[in-house]
C-alpha cells in the first residue's frame, strides 16, 4: 500500500482507466453543451430577424434592432466561449483515442481558456451591474435632492 | 509493480496540463462562488417579489397581487435551484481538482472529473429541454397562426 502511494507520487497524476471513463463522458457532454448552445444562439438569432412577424402587435423597427444586436452579441460572445469548450471535447476524447499526451494537454488549455473566458465575462458584468446599482443611487439621491 | 507499469505506459498528466487544470480550478471556484452570490440574491428576490408586486399592481385587487407575489415568489426561488446545483458541481470539481493537484490524488482527481461531468451535463439536458420546450412553444404558435389564417 506504501509502495503505491509513492509510485504514484514518484509518477504524478495519469490517466487511469476510470479517468479514462469520467473524460469521454465528460467530453460527450461538453460536446452536447457546446453544440446544444450553438443551436440556441442560431435559433435566438433567427427569432431575432423573424420574430413577432406574424403575431397581431407588430414590432416596431427599434425593438426588433434591439433584439437583432441583443442576439449579435449574445452570438459574438457565444461562439468562441463554445469554440473553447467544443475544442475542449474534440482534443480530449482525441487524446484517449490515440493515447496522445499533445492532444490532451492542448484539451486541457482549452478548457481553461473556457472558464478564463466564463470568468472574466463575470467580472465584467459584475461591474456593470455595480455601476448600474451606483448610478441608480445617485439618480435617487439627486431625485430626491431636487423635491 | 503492476501499478508502476500502467503508470509507464499511461497518459500522464504533466506539469503543463497540471498547470492549465489548477488555473481551470482556480476560474472555477471563482465562477461558482459568485454563482452561489447570485442564487442568494435570486432568492432574496423572490422573498421580496410578494411585497413588490403587491405594491405595484395593487389596482387589480389584493387577491390578485397576493396571487401574482406568490406566483413570482415561487418562480424565483425554483429559478434559484436550478441554477444552484451546477454551480455546486462546479466548486467541487474546483475544490478536488486542487487538492487532487496538491496531493497528487488520483481518486480525487477521478471524483474531481466525474463532479465536472455532473455539471456538464445537468447544463446540457436543461438546454436541451429549454429547447424542446422552444421548438414546441413554435410548432404550437405555428399551429395556432395556420388555424388563426384558415378561419378568415
Amino acid at each position: 500500500m506504501e509502495n503505491q502511494q509513492s509510485s504514484e507520487n514518484l509518477f504524478g497524476l495519469s490517466i487511469s482507466e476510470e479517468t479514462k471513463q469520467e473524460l469521454k463522458t465528460l467530453s460527450t457532454w461538453a460536446r452536447i453543451t457546446a453544440i446544444a448552445a450553438f443551436v440556441s444562439y442560431g435559433i435566438s438569432l433567427i427569432v431575432a430577424f423573424i420574430g413577432r412577424q406574424y403575431g397581431e402587435i407588430e414590432p416596431t423597427g427599434a425593438s426588433r434592432v434591439g433584439s437583432i444586436i441583443g442576439a449579435l452579441i449574445m452570438l459574438a460572445i457565444g461562439i468562441p466561449l463554445n469554440l473553447y469548450l467544443l475544442n475542449f471535447a474534440k482534443s480530449t476524447l482525441a487524446s484517449l483515442h490515440s493515447a496522445d499526451s499533445n492532444n490532451l494537454e492542448d484539451g486541457f488549455y482549452n478548457l481553461r481558456k473556457y472558464f478564463k473566458f466564463l470568468g472574466i465575462l463575470l467580472i465584467i458584468v459584475l461591474i456593470c451591474l455595480g455601476l448600474v446599482v451606483v448610478f441608480a443611487m445617485l439618480g435617487a439621491l439627486i431625485g430626491g435632492l431636487n423635491r | 509493480m503492476e501499478s508502476s507499469n500502467t503508470n509507464l505506459f499511461e497518459l500522464q498528466i504533466d506539469q503543463s496540463s497540471q498547470m492549465y487544470l489548477r488555473e481551470t480550478a482556480k476560474w472555477g471556484k471563482f465562477i461558482a462562488i459568485v454563482g452561489f452570490i447570485m442564487c442568494c440574491l435570486i432568492v432574496l428576490a423572490g422573498v421580496f417579489a410578494g411585497s413588490i408586486f403587491a405594491a405595484t399592481s395593487s389596482q387589480f385587487g389584493t387577491a390578485y397581487s397576493a396571487g401574482l407575489g406568490v406566483g413570482a415568489a415561487v418562480f424565483y426561488i425554483c429559478f434559484a435551484l436550478v441554477c444552484f446545483f451546477p454551480y455546486l458541481f462546479l466548486l467541487r470539481f474546483s475544490n478536488q481538482m486542487l487538492a487532487a493537484l496538491r496531493t497528487n490524488d488520483q481518486q480525487l482527481l477521478n471524483s474531481s472529473f466525474r463532479n465536472q461531468r455532473a455539471c456538464y451535463k445537468y447544463v446540457g439536458i436543461l438546454t436541451i429541454i429549454l429547447l424542446a420546450i422552444y421548438a414546441l412553444i413554435l410548432v404550437f404558435a405555428g399551429f395556432g397562426a395556420m388555424v388563426a389564417a384558415g378561419r378568415r
